[in-house]
């Protein structure tokens, strides 16, 4: 069971991070947001978590342990598996793309420059998942 | 009918009945009862339809009990059990009490702001209340509660208290200010009420407040001290409030007038209190045995009243400016807030807190809309999602035809308004609704918010047109801010789809990268549909959800009925309903067209999520750019496509479809096209034969490329074939070019070519070449490459040009490599393959395809671009042909003893040359693997001094990649890789000696 008003962002970009935290807290200010920049220190994040957050948005880009280990990593936690983990990245590129998918990823999400855009990418992506979570 | 039967009612029993013959009629009900609260306890003031054993049981109870008529006189708040189990499990007590009836409705009968009782209504059958009934119910309690009040007030004192005094709310605001001074003037009032005490030697004194409730202030002696309030018709103190003030009673049995719950009093003196002259309560003496007041006494408790009014009033002026203080405060941090607010939401949030905290009001809402911008939010602060989603329809509503922007709804409006929707609103305490709009340039707002019965409600109304001008600043204010938000949002959007959709000419890759940056920014899916001669097909879908994306790329791309959907909804989106499956969790499509030069070429279909009243990017005026881009590309795309599936094809004529079959010599070419978005190259090869013992090689370069480059391409080709079949010499076969080239056009085209004749039969043959601009051709011979030629001008440069023929003996096995200067001139950095060509040639296997081979896949790894054209030809005498045969398959049954009996016809005369062959061929033969298949041909050549048996298959050409078939992820039009000669799978020899 996760917990539906949280989300767990894993993002070592400090101003990255502060964009998508401000852009969720703007559009749900009770949104439960925890921040992981290290790789390594994800799973036993999770799986010390009381309840799982609702979605994991992940940035691929991960200095150290990188976002496809990560994902690899959760996918290999039958009690993650109802976390939906959504990849942040740049890349527009449909090899990325199925790679991400194959590794396990549930959405991907293109990580624009653009602050606005960013925003509003995040905003409904965010919202997709908290309507629709894993185990429906 | 119901109103209008309560106001009949005469007594409590009428009351009941009448009571509960509107419900049994309303609603079938078996019984009903009236309890009355009596201090701390309910006592049934009348019934109708329980066994008489209930009744008893019911008689008298306590307020605490664990009762649903005593949970709902405590929260004021009515109750509704369908079924018996619903009831036992909320009053676990009761369970195993048998009444014989199984359907539950309990009201409270309120009056203003105190409960009075409890209506209960029971019914025999377990049944669901609709919210018709519900509201129908709780209006007949708030009847039955009106009517009640009325008949109880009848019984105290009627004719001696002035109501209309008593409702008048000046007044009534005026004893609210002096409540709130009370505790700030508690030493005088103090002093005064023990001061009126002893002058009046009475048995107690007290100060009372009289607004919606009798409320005392002070007190000393027997009397009450301040405390909660009680109803107002309980003292003599609100008698006091009435025309015949001040009230002065010597005997109370001669009075006759006394209120029937003032037992005990038996004198009575009271001195109005005012407040801004106003009256607002009464100092009171009593007594509990006949007396009379003199005229000092009732003189100086005059004095005192007027004493305690002045200090209630110096007091209450001081305690609002304190909260006028608290309240420009309060409001200051609200707009702070508002200011600071982020989002439509927080807005809503802040402005609705702001109003939960304006007395008397019950529950909240507000809708605000941004027409431009797409954006409708509602947002509600109450009790439950019953009364949120009245308060939307409420807030929801239009202003009225009279153009009034501001109303006030009654019971009945809302009744009027809402019908059943209202139950949920009445049922938490709401007996009128203020709807107030709230004024913006960018938006249009609505304040709905619910109020308790108050009899005055103006403050309340002040309150709430003050925070609704409040909230239409600030949404404006938060509108401005999303406009911006969107506005970049969707540049940002267009320049990023922009930038994805020129990177590149593959479609089907393009299109995708543009869906992926589309989700979920302008929807939760978007599809791309291109048209293709066939119909739509799918060329590019994203979702949110990888589930969903997939199922999308698997199920709908060869939907047809969801190609109609997606096409009907060019016209105007489509909500989906149940034409789509339940897994594509989209509740509308929406559709663009991509017209190109005027016709369609695609669309971009977008899956929405339910509408969340959010501005969202995906607009009308985005779509159409994006459309318009996307169609802008895809056209251009489709046009390079078919444009470079001409030029493929027209350049894949301008080279033989295949070499010519030699038996005497091995042949083998390769074409390369350059850079695979320039157009049509100028290479051009060809093979000619003239008789069995004489061929014509020759290759060429056109300079430049396109269609020009191409028609002279086409032109050298056919004017070298033609001079050669009429027995032109390599030499006069440029010269003759060279004037053709330079009577073709004006234009100054230009080409190099080189043509090599080879005479002989393939064992000894002799070589003529003539170069005209080009590479020198490469020679091979035991192991050294070397140039063979002389180089002559450019053909079409001059008008008498020199072309020297250069001629040599050609030996079996010797290697000719005729190329174009793409080879040479390949390029790492500044770096040249050049000469890597000739040590590639002399490292190179036997045969022609070997050489061809080696050299391209030196070229291949050196190179770091490839954008030129690429020709090479190369032949190899194999030796004088004496026989041969085809074979359909090598490993077939056959095929051992036809190739023996090959040799054994050829080599009759040579026995130990026939069995060394045989013998070798036969070990040759079990070794090759089964999977080569296919035709080949056996040979036995003659060359000096030895005997050969070849054994070759023919490499068919690749032809150029089929792009007119529409887009593709391959870019069409690049002839590329031709190779075609002859394979030698396998070469045995032997010495003629032998």
């Amino acid at each position: 069971m996760t917990e539906r008003r949280s989300v767990l962002v894993v993002e070592d970009n400090e101003i990255d991070l502060e964009v998508i935290v401000r852009a969720l807290r703007r559009w749900e200010p009770d949104l439960r947001v925890d921040a992981l920049a290290d790789g390594d220190e994800v799973v036993p994040w999770l799986l010390r978590a009381v309840r799982l957050p609702r979605l994991m948005l992940l940035d691929l880009g991960l200095v150290g342990r990188n976002g496809r280990a990560v994902l690899r990593d959760i996918r290999r936690e039958p009690v993650l598996a109802e976390l939906a983990v959504v990849v942040l990245t740049s890349s527009t590129d449909p090899r990325d793309v199925d790679e991400c998918y194959a590794a396990g990823a549930n959405g991907y999400l293109v990580k624009s420059i653009d602050i606005a855009l960013l925003q509003s990418t995040l905003i409904a992506g965010v919202t997709y998942w908290m309507r629709h979570p894993i185990a429906s | 009918m119901v109103r209008v039967a309560c106001s009949a009612a005469l007594s409590l029993d009428e009351l009941v009945t009448i009571a509960v013959a509107q419900a049994k009629a309303a609603t079938r009900a078996a019984a009903g009862i009236l309890f009355l609260l009596d201090g701390d306890e309910l006592v049934v003031a009348a019934g109708d339809g329980y066994p008489a054993e209930l009744m008893n049981t019911w008689s008298r109870f306590a307020l605490s009990a664990d009762t649903p008529a005593s949970s709902v006189v405590r929260n004021r708040r009515a109750e509704w059990f369908s079924d018996p189990a619903e009831k036992a499990r909320r009053y676990p007590d009761q369970a195993p009490k048998r009444t014989g009836f199984n359907a539950l409705a309990a009201l409270p009968i309120n009056s203003r702001r105190s409960t009075l009782g409890v209506l209960g209504i029971s019914f025999r059958h377990p049944r669901e209340f609709a919210p018709v009934e519900r509201l129908f119910l709780l209006m007949l309690a708030d009847q039955v509660g009106i009517a009640l009040a009325r008949i109880l007030d009848a019984g105290h004192g009627d004719g001696v208290l002035h109501r209309t005094r008593l409702a008048d709310p000046v007044r009534r605001r005026a004893v609210t200010d002096a409540m709130s001074a009370v505790d700030a003037a508690r030493a005088t009032i103090d002093g005064a009420t023990a001061l009126a005490r002893t002058i009046c030697d009475a048995d107690r004194v007290h100060l009372s407040l009289i607004g919606d409730e009798w409320t005392p202030a002070a007190g000393s002696g027997a009397a009450p001290g301040s405390g909660p309030a009680s109803p107002v018709a309980v003292p003599l103190c609100a008698v006091t409030n009435s025309p015949h003030a001040p009230l002065t009673i010597a005997a109370s049995s001669a009075a006759g007038r006394l209120p029937a719950p003032c037992g005990g009093t038996e004198t009575y003196l009271g001195a109005p209190v005012s407040v801004r002259g106003v009256v607002v309560g009464a100092l009171c003496v009593c007594g509990g045995h006949p007396r009379a007041w003199s005229d000092r006494q009732r003189e100086l408790m005059d004095v005192l009243a007027a004493g305690i009014g002045t200090e209630l009033t110096l007091r209450s002026r001081a305690a609002r400016e304190g909260r006028l203080l608290r309240s420009v405060e309060t409001r200051t941090r609200l707009r702070d807030r508002l200011a600071a607010a982020g989002s439509v939401s927080q807005v809503a949030g802040a402005l609705l807190e702001a109003v939960a905290d304006v007395d008397g009001v019950v529950g909240a809402a507000v809708t605000v809309c941004d027409e431009q911008a797409g954006m409708r939010h509602h947002q509600a602060r109450c009790s439950d999602s019953a009364v949120a989603a009245a308060l939307g329809v409420l807030a929801a509503q239009p202003p009225g035809p009279d153009g009034v922007l501001n109303r006030s709804l009654s019971l009945s409006d809302l009744i009027d308004e809402l019908l059943g929707d209202a139950s949920p609103l009445v049922e938490i305490g709401a007996r009128r609704a203020e709807l107030v709009r709230m004024p913006g340039r960018l938006t249009t707002g609505w304040l709905a918010v619910a109020l308790e019965d108050r009899a005055d409600t103006e403050p309340a109304r002040r309150d709430l047109i003050d925070l609704a001008h409040l909230g239409g600043v600030a949404f404006d204010q938060t509108a401005m801010q999303e406009r911006h938000q969107l506005a970049t949002g969707r540049a940002a959007f267009l320049a990023a789809a922009s930038a994805h959709l020129e990177a590149s000419l593959d479609i089907d890759e393009t299109l995708q990268r543009m869906t992926r940056i589309a989700v979920p920014a302008l929807a939760e899916g978007c599809l791309v549909f291109l048209a293709d001669p066939g119909g739509l097909r799918l060329a590019a879908a994203s979702h949110l959800d990888i589930r969903v994306e997939k199922r999308i790329k698997a199920e709908l791309g060869a939907d047809p009925a969801f190609l109609r959907i997606a096409e009907s909804a060019l016209a105007e989106p489509v909500a989906t309903g149940d034409d789509l499956p339940g897994w594509l969790r989209a509740e509308r499509v929406r559709s663009t067209p991509l017209r190109g030069r005027g016709r369609l070429v695609g669309l971009i279909t977008l899956l929405d999520a339910p509408s969340d009243g959010l501005p969202h990017l995906a607009d009308d005026t985005l779509m159409a750019d994006l459309a318009i881009h996307a169609a802008i590309t895809i056209d251009n795309a489709l046009l390079y496509a078919k444009r470079s599936a001409d030029l493929a094809a027209l350049q894949y004529r301008l080279l033989p479809p295949r070499l010519p079959l030699l038996p005497e010599f091995d042949v083998a070419a390769h074409y390369q096209a350059g850079d695979r978005s320039l157009d049509v190259g100028g290479d051009f090869y060809d093979v000619i034969t003239l008789a069995e013992d004489r061929r014509v090689f020759m290759i060429g370069d056109v300079c430049g490329r396109g269609a020009a480059a191409a028609s002279i391409t086409g032109l050298a080709r056919a004017v070298l074939r033609t001079v050669i079949q009429e027995g032109a010499s390599p030499a006069q076969a440029l010269q003759r070019l060279n004037e053709a080239m330079r009577t073709a056009g004006d234009r100054g085209e230009l080409c190099t070519a080189v043509v090599v004749r080879i005479d002989g039969r393939g064992d000894e043959c002799h070589l003529t070449a003539a170069v005209g601009g080009h590479p020198l051709p490469l020679l091979r011979r035991a192991g050294d490459t070397t140039e063979i030629g002389r180089h002559g001008p450019m053909l079409g440069l001059l008008a008498s040009p020199v072309f020297h023929e250069v001629s040599l003996p050609l030996a079996g096995d010797d290697v000719v490599l005729l190329y174009t200067d793409g080879i040479t001139e390949s390029r790492r950095g500044d770096e040249f393959f050049g000469s890597r060509l000739v040590t590639a040639v002399t490292e190179a296997g036997q045969s022609a395809e070997q050489v061809i081979t080696v050299a391209m896949d030196r070229v291949e790894l050196f190179r770091d671009e490839s954008n030129d054209d690429i020709a090479m030809l190369a032949v190899r005498p194999r030796g004088r042909s004496l026989a041969g045969i085809e074979l359909p398959d090598l490993t077939g049954p056959s095929a051992q003893p036809a190739v023996r009996a090959l040799i054994s016809r050829v080599l009759a005369d040579h026995e130990a040359a026939r069995r060394n062959l045989c013998r070798r061929l036969a070990v040759l033969m079990t070794l090759v693997p089964p999977s080569v298949t296919g035709p080949v041909h056996v040979g036995v050549l003659k060359l000096p001094g030895r005997w050969r048996v070849e054994i070759t298959r023919v490499i068919p050409p690749d032809g150029p990649v089929a792009g007119a078939r529409g887009p593709s992820r391959t870019v069409p039009g690049a002839l590329d890789q031709v190779r075609h000669g002859m394979q030698v799978m396998a070469s045995i020899e032997v010495v003629s000696a032998s």
